[in-house]
């Protein structure tokens, strides 16, 4: 696939190359051999851990990801916790307080949010509250020169507050997709017959939600994160070009400025496998919690 | 006819504030050649008319070459509305086929055809956009909706497996083959109609959806390229000067934020129309795939 | 005494420090990677070069590439020409050190200029060092040049090229791996800061040298930090997060007002950027078959508004092309095509392009239609690419747009695969610089002559002017090889490439250099009472 796309990698490097040095570098990185024997070598590299060099940071492409994915990995599980939160909240909110005007403006600022693409409402965030109000940082992981000589409280400090903007760009955005999920999910499990009865006994409306209606609705949601990893991740990368915060997506954007295929795969290779674990949690998740499978 | 009417009297009035939203969007789209006052890339005034703010002469202000943003919204909203509804549309059609097959290949074929949709399920839609697009910059409009119709069809394929294989087990459905009718003939006789109305909610919501991600791909330089500028592009150009000049992407953004909004509530309200137990055809306990076009 | 002398030299400071201290922080918009001397391309690798290595001496502030005068003196404390100027022998200075302790020896120097010239380390330097024939070691510290033919540039070209690199960390790597090798492993040089870290994609840390032979730099470190792109650093400025931001777009240039923590310094540059037009077909080697044609590429020059671009682009920043060079080199009796649609228009019907239905001109079947490249890294590029094409419109020409990344930009432009291209020129400010850019010679791999102008009269006028000793006849066969190749119109001078810094308010700069205003990095200064958080950190290592 890689090799489809005009240029070959070595041809980036422009005038520092002279053509038999870029010769040389075709032949030792392989580029030089047929496309199959190329793509049997890369996955017999890949079994074995060997993820290719890359060019544009002048490493080892496992390295490169290795230093990023943790990053990712954090903002994007601090964000799908309180992503979680938020919706399940307004879900629950939302459901018990149906027909209020409360709950149809909470509707209508969920349907919003959920309508807004991620890259905007970052855009809009970074705008509000670095640029016009400036009281975070405007992007970065940490601050730029203090970070390694402050005290281990004042570095927790340092690392909330570059945490802050892109959590909420994407707890907003996300929760307002679970908010949606969970009140579909009430929605269904609300008028069901056991419910209906729980009504007809004088359970009062919240206690009714809460107590009956929610544990059935929860299975879904277990369900839901399965769903919401590729979602976030997608998420995630924008956010990460728009804050440059230094995880898997911010190395993917500028990879492929520079043409730096094995950066490329190998961090879409790494997407698709978190993404494929976190089915597979969700899977076992479901399986533990529905006791009709637990039966079995 | 009597169908739309009975849908119309049963749809909740968001949404149908939401068709006339989007009919009136879709009139405008339309008719943009000869309401905008302006071609789309013509450069007024370079240096006279740049970068004005909101005001008579242009409601929508100019971009830095000096552009009537009005006019660009107008036709953007022809590359964006275009783009979404096409991409859609191959999503539709491909998931229907894909879920027939399934529904009404033998259990080993089934297997293989939803284990693949699983494993292209895991894969990170955006990620994987990126990757293909960055390579094959700058993309004709006809590959964007390619490439976006054909990474959209999971939820309809299983929509429609699901169906084709409950129609699969009734009796008539036995009934008349034994009297000689082709399988695909009664399959389709019998599974689209019922189908038909998932399908189009499902579409419906997915129509947000891509003019969402087509505006992230444009705002990351790999999605509509002029003089095709769709409202994503828009922002691409005007990201670095949003501090200064709000009307780049304020008035882009209100236009997608809207059309959004409205397909995002039609499709909610279309849901309500229709017989809630028609939509969940899977036993209770498998995964829902209504929930991911949430 | 070498070390008062070499204080003496370089102290500019326009404002006394006290004592030195203080961090630098330098925002720079996407990833970066330090590389060794000879592979520094890049405005920020450059930077970082000049801070940890050193070359024998420093041209003059006024540039002059004649002979040796106003040379100051680096790594070769003094040198003495031989009688016949065939060689030149540099005494090292013996104070010189490298980062790792051990000390700077001749044949370092020697080692340096192999590495450059050898093809195998594919160096982009080798081309400019052509005149010099070798470098012997005569003792452990005098190195001697030998030249290939005395010129009055002889001096400028070794001296301002070649950055000393240390023989016992480079020579245990093979030629041809030098390029690929992990350079922020490999950045030991002699300056006066050295690489304390590198984090790729997120910053280089550059500490103060303290036992450095110019003496300790003024500052304790410099800090190069990435942001997502130029509105990311200009946020981080405004914020006072950074401190430097080099080539601030104009229309930010007036946030920079007295209630920002930084101010807005403009400095010189020697860069201008044109739109260069392929006299070369892009297949097969035969003419371009739109701008093979003079009438062509004269009806583009003076069919655009550079004016009103220039405005449109820059505001009242802009400094307005006059020709292949930077307007401060500029012959003002050169004189370029003016804007004159009327003409260009005449131009084009006498040469036989009659308008075609959809407003689009042909000619023998051929339409006018050409596409313009630029990389999506330049603003004012991208910004002038889109005026060009809806101005060249009025004249019946279509034009398509070519955006592609920085690195596939340098490649097409260097193959020759392109119809018209945005192209900036950064030349040194010497004559033989311009070789590079305009004749047969540039056109070779590693030259910068995209366009291949080829016009044998003005390489020999060129050629002959570099070679004179005499001034009076230089300036003059000068002003008519260059009347020569602008009647010619290879290229539409757009502008001068003006360099506006974001710098905070509490650093005292020195006067900024037009080849370079990092240049005295290491002598800029930050007044005690001034000095926030960041800057009283001091030398101490990190625990990360």
């Amino acid at each position: 696939m890689v090799h489809l796309a005009p240029g070959d990698p070595f041809g980036a490097e422009g005038s520092r190359l002279t053509p038999e040095l870029r010769e040389q570098l075709r032949v030792r990185f392989g580029y030089d051999r047929p496309l199959v024997e190329q793509y049997g070598r890369y996955v017999a590299n890949v079994a074995r851990g060997e993820l290719g060099f890359s060019h544009s940071l002048q490493m080892p492409v496992a390295t490169a990801l290795a230093t990023a994915i943790p990053r990712t990995l954090l903002l994007m599980g601090v964000a799908l916790a309180l992503s979680f939160g938020l919706g399940m909240w307004l879900g629950v909110f939302e459901a018990k307080r149906r027909g209020t005007a409360a709950a149809r403006a909470t509707n209508a600022i969920t349907i919003v949010l959920y309508s807004l693409p991620a890259f905007w409402l970052g855009l809009m965030i970074l705008l509000a509250f670095a640029y016009w109000i400036p009281i975070f940082p405007a992007g970065g992981m940490r601050d730029v020169a203090l970070a390694d000589y402050m005290t281990p409280g004042q570095a927790l400090l340092d690392r909330v507050k570059h945490l802050v903007l892109p959590v909420l760009t994407l707890v907003l955005w996300t929760g307002a997709y679970v908010a949606r999920y969970q009140r579909a999910a009430l929605a269904e499990v609300l008028p069901l017959d056991f419910i209906r009865t729980a009504r007809a006994k004088g359970v009062p409306a919240h206690a009714l939600v809460s107590r009956h209606a929610l544990r059935n609705a929860l299975l879904p949601m277990i369900t839901l994160a399965g769903y919401l990893f590729p979602y976030l991740l997608g998420g995630t990368v924008v956010i990460e070009r728009i804050y440059a915060w230094p995880g898997m997506g911010w190395l993917v954007t500028n990879a492929i400025g520079s043409r730096d295929y094995p950066l490329v795969i190998a961090a879409v290779l790494v997407g698709g496998i978190m993404v494929a674990l976190g089915n597979l949690l969700a899977d076992i998740g479901y399986g533990l919690a529905d006791p009709r499978i637990r039966a079995r | 006819m009597s169908l739309i009417a009975r849908w119309w009297r049963r749809l909740a009035p968001p949404g149908r504030w939401a068709t006339a939203v989007l009919l009136a969007l879709v009139a405008l789209a339309v008719l943009a050649p000869l309401i905008a006052r302006h071609a789309p890339e013509a450069q007024l005034d370079i240096v006279g008319l740049k970068s004005q703010a909101p005001d008579a002469a242009h409601p929508f202000g100019t971009d830095r070459y000096s552009r009537d943003v009005l006019s660009r919204v107008l036709h953007g909203a022809r590359v964006t509305l275009s783009v979404a509804t096409l991409a859609v549309l191959l999503s539709a059609v491909v998931g229907t086929l894909y879920g027939l097959a399934a529904g009404m290949a033998g259990r080993a074929v089934d297997a293989v055809l939803m284990r693949t949709l699983d494993a292209l399920l895991s894969i990170p839609r955006l990620l994987f956009m990126i990757a293909l697009l960055a390579m094959w910059s700058p993309v004709p409009v006809a590959g964007l909706v390619l490439l976006l119709g054909l990474t959209g069809w999971f939820d309809v394929a299983r929509l429609v497996r699901a169906e084709t294989l409950s129609v699969r087990e009734l009796d008539f459905v036995a009934a008349a083959r034994s009297l000689g009718a082709g399988r695909l003939r009664i399959m389709l006789r019998h599974v689209l109609p019922n189908v038909a109305v998932p399908v189009i909610v499902t579409t419906t919501l997915g129509v947000g959806n891509v003019i969402a991600l087509e505006a992230t791909l444009s705002f990351l330089g790999i999605g509509a390229q002029e003089p095709n500028a769709s409202w994503g592009t828009m922002f691409h150009e005007g990201v670095v000067d949003l501090s200064g000049m709000w009307w780049l992407a304020f008035f882009p953004g209100l236009a997608m934020v809207t059309t959004v909004v409205a397909f995002n509530v039609l499709g909610d309200a279309l849901r309500g129309v229709l017989d809630p137990r028609q939509l969940e055809r899977a036993s209770p306990g498998t995964r829902s795939a209504a929930g991911k076009t949430v | 005494m070498t070390a008062t002398l070499a204080a003496g030299c370089t102290d500019r400071s326009t404002g006394d420090g006290g004592d030195p201290g203080g961090t630098v922080i330098i925002a720079v918009p996407g990833t970066f990677t330090p590389a060794l001397p000879i592979y520094s391309v890049t405005a920020t690798t450059v930077n970082i070069t000049s801070q940890v290595y050193d070359r024998l001496a420093t041209a003059p502030e006024n540039l002059s590439s004649f002979g040796d005068a106003g040379f100051e003196p680096r790594l070769a404390r003094s040198w003495t020409w031989a009688p016949d100027s065939m060689s030149i022998a540099f005494h090292v200075n013996p104070d010189a050190r490298w980062h790792d302790g051990r000390p700077v020896r001749a044949s370092d120097v020697k080692f340096s200029f192999d590495v450059a010239r050898d093809p195998r380390s594919g160096s982009n330097i080798a081309p400019l060092i052509t005149n010099i024939d070798s470098i012997s070691v005569r003792d452990s510290l005098t190195a001697v040049a030998h030249f290939k033919s005395r010129s009055p540039e002889q001096f400028y070209d070794l001296v301002y090229q070649l950055y000393i690199v240390p023989e016992h960390v480079l020579g245990g790597v093979a030629r041809d791996q030098l390029t690929t090798a992990d350079a922020s492993k490999l950045l030991v040089g002699s300056g006066r800061f050295r690489l304390a870290r590198f984090e790729p994609g997120a910053r280089l840390e550059l500490v103060a040298d303290t036992a450095n032979y110019r003496g300790r730099a003024k500052l304790d470190r410099v800090i190069f930090t990435v942001a997502a792109d130029g509105g990311a650093a200009v946020a981080q400025i405004l914020s006072g997060q950074a401190d430097v931001f080099e080539f601030i777009p104009p229309d930010l240039v007036a946030r920079l007002d007295s209630n920002s923590p930084a101010r807005a310094v403009p400095f010189p540059g020697l860069a201008y950027a044109y739109l260069g037009m392929n006299q070369r077909a892009q297949r097969g080697s035969g003419p371009h078959p739109l701008f093979g044609d003079r009438a062509v590429r004269l009806a583009v020059s003076m069919a655009l508004d550079r004016e009103a671009m220039l405005r449109n682009v820059f505001d009242t920043l802009g400094v307005l092309g006059v020709g292949p060079y930077a307007r401060r080199l500029a012959d003002s009796a050169v004189t370029i095509p003016p804007f004159d649609r009327a003409r260009a228009t005449a131009l084009l019907d006498s040469a036989g392009w009659r308008a075609g239905p959809n407003g689009v001109r042909a000619k023998g079947g051929r339409a006018l239609a050409f596409s313009v490249m630029y990389p999506t890294s330049s603003k004012p590029r991208e910004r002038y690419a889109v005026l060009i094409q809806e101005q060249l419109r009025s004249i019946g020409a279509r034009v398509d747009l070519t955006a592609v990344d920085f690195p596939t930009f340098q490649r097409r432009q260097e193959a020759g695969e392109f119809d018209a291209a945005l192209i900036s020129a950064n030349p040194d400010a010497n004559l033989g610089g311009a070789r590079q850019y305009w004749t047969a010679g540039g056109m070779a791999r590693g030259g910068q002559n995209f366009v291949k102008y080829n016009n044998p009269r003005f390489d020999a006028l060129l050629d002959s002017a570099v070679a004179s000793f005499d001034g009076a006849r230089r300036r003059d066969q000068t002003r008519r090889a260059w009347q020569m190749l602008v009647d010619d119109a290879p290229g539409v001078w757009l502008y001068d490439l003006l360099f506006m810094n974001a710098v905070h308010r509490r650093i005292r700069t020195t006067d900024l250099r037009a080849d370079g205003w990092w240049a005295g990095l290491a002598d800029w200064t930050i007044p005690a009472d001034e000095r926030i958080d960041r800057d009283r950190v001091g030398l101490r290592p990190a625990q990360p």
